[in-house]
């Protein structure tokens, strides 16, 4: 069944590109068909996270615009099967682009994929509804601040409005020491005021940041906290029970700990 | 009764009616919904004086059209007012130069002629009731919501966005809430800056002016 989920927040960076390119590459690892859908036009970035910025020769806009066909604009990724990119223009605005336009395209896209990403630009207006328009379904990017959880609710309004439906949320980027020592909002205070349904929490991990510079998103190869987690919720994406990870899970201490203990190794 | 969620529902209210766009209501059926509204109750519509109701969903420039176009002048109706929870849909729709939120009753324009307003649901940021007479909300109001009354307002959940009761100038209204978690209230013409560390920080309070102040006070059943 293809479906076309969004990937949105309302403030700027909370993570959506880089949960897009990690879910991406985790589906399509899992054997999935799926393109990811650059939607932040001006401003692009997951060529970058994905590693594949040096292979765009056409862009969203391009086949919009009737410059190119749809597949002519795609890039293949060479590393894995299945992973597709649609690239936004980095030369042009929001408004090159009408809503009606982009839901074509994810229309048409459907045919050929399991799964289409939009990558959101952050904010409410015209790009976030352009990045919208097409979708059935939406997936909000958190982190656990209380600007980046106003600005979701916002966001959150506004796709019910849109009839977007499941509306499911991600908080990105938790600290788990922060949050025992009770200086970061915990997942449940998260939830207590946005009231939606929950599909991942990926914990701060510095792997992230080296990841998105190599290239190399890191359910590709990683075996880290933030790639267990992202793996997670692809798996929940397509139906399976997969358990929360512990906070005390959401370290690479935690984890690692639990790896030795499971070898019969000390400490 | 809760209404259905994938309809338009129609219901007098006194010697108006009141036309519900259920917000589960996909985009694509709102319009077919209208035309067959516009239809069947031709005859009900036409000369009679109609709220429209969108509860929280956006009101854009096409929704905007299509109501006028579907239903509003074939059916030969009046319209009253519309009603969005949508902030910016409240803007866009007075910026066009019509009347939003409930309307005053037919015993004259004086607010206590204002039916309470009646909310089962919470408020997410951005959205926004404006009413002129006291406000009823059963559900949470979030950070970045806003409710502005006339009269008294009553939070039946967590209270963390805006409330102005009284805010023609009426002192005398009071904000009673549940659950009481927001930084800002504004009573008539006094504004009251709340502090977190206060022994009532997230119970029940009454919210009041006295005198100069704004005064809070716990209380329990």
């Amino acid at each position: 069944m293809e479906r076309v989920i969004v990937l949105t927040s309302g403030k700027g960076g909370v993570g959506k590109t880089t949960t897009t390119a990690n879910l991406a590459m985790a589906l399509a690892r899992a054997g999935h068909k799926v393109v990811a859908i650059d939607a932040d036009i001006g401003l692009r970035n997951l060529d970058v996270v994905l590693g594949l910025e040096n292979r765009i020769v056409y862009s969203l806009v391009d086949v919009v615009d009737g410059a190119c066909r749809l597949k002519q604009a795609l890039v293949k990724d060479k590393r894995v099967e299945n992973l597709f990119l649609l690239p936004a223009a980095q030369t042009r605005t929001k408004d090159a682009v009408r809503p009606d336009q982009m839901k074509a395209l994810c229309d048409e896209l459907r045919a050929d994929f399991d799964f289409v990403l939009v990558d959101s630009p952050a904010g409410i207006e015209g790009g976030f509804q352009n990045a919208a328009s097409g979708a059935d379904e939406a997936l909000v990017v958190t982190t656990p601040d209380m600007s980046a959880v106003r600005d979701a609710d916002r966001i959150i309004g506004m796709l019910e409005s849109l009839d977007k439906h499941p509306i499911r949320l991600i908080v990105n980027r938790l600290r788990p020491n922060m949050v025992r020592e009770g200086n970061m909002l915990d997942v449940s205070d998260v939830l207590d005021i946005l009231a939606i349904d929950l599909i991942g929490v990926v914990p701060e991990d510095d792997n992230v940041v080296t990841s998105t510079n190599k290239g190399e998103p890191l359910t590709l190869n990683s075996i880290s906290p933030a790639a267990r987690a992202f793996d997670n919720i692809s798996r929940r994406l397509v139906g399976e029970e997969v358990p929360f990870l512990e906070v005390d899970d959401m370290t690479s201490g935690g984890f690692m700990a639990r790896i030795r203990r499971a070898l019969g190794l000390k400490g | 009764m809760p209404l259905p969620e994938d309809e338009i529902i129609l219901k007098s209210n006194g010697s108006d009616l009141r036309l519900v766009v259920a917000e589960g209501l996909s985009r694509q059926r709102v319009d077919d919904e209208l035309v067959r509204v516009a239809e069947e109750a031709e005859n009900v519509l036409k000369g009679s004086r109609v709220v429209l109701d969108f509860q929280g969903r956006v009101v854009d420039e096409a929704l905007l059209q299509s109501v006028l176009n579907r239903l509003v002048w074939p059916t030969g109706m009046r319209l009253l007012s519309w009603i969005t929870l949508d902030g910016a849909s409240q803007n866009f729709l007075r910026r066009s130069g019509f009347t939003v939120g409930e309307p005053p009753t037919e015993r004259g324009n004086r607010p206590k002629a204002c039916r309470p307003f009646l909310l089962f649901r919470s408020l997410r940021s951005g959205q926004r009731v404006e009413h002129e007479g006291d406000v009823v909300i059963v559900g949470h109001v979030n950070d970045g919501a806003e409710v502005f009354a006339l009269g008294h307002v009553f939070v039946w959940g967590r209270l963390q966005g805006l409330v102005h009761a009284g805010y023609e100038g009426d002192d005398g209204a009071r904000v009673v809430v549940a659950h009481m978690e927001a930084l800002q209230v504004r009573i008539g013409r006094r504004v009251g800056y709340m502090d977190r560390g206060a022994a009532w920080w997230g119970h029940p309070v009454v919210i009041s002016v006295d005198g100069e102040s704004v005064l809070v006070d716990a209380f329990s059943l």
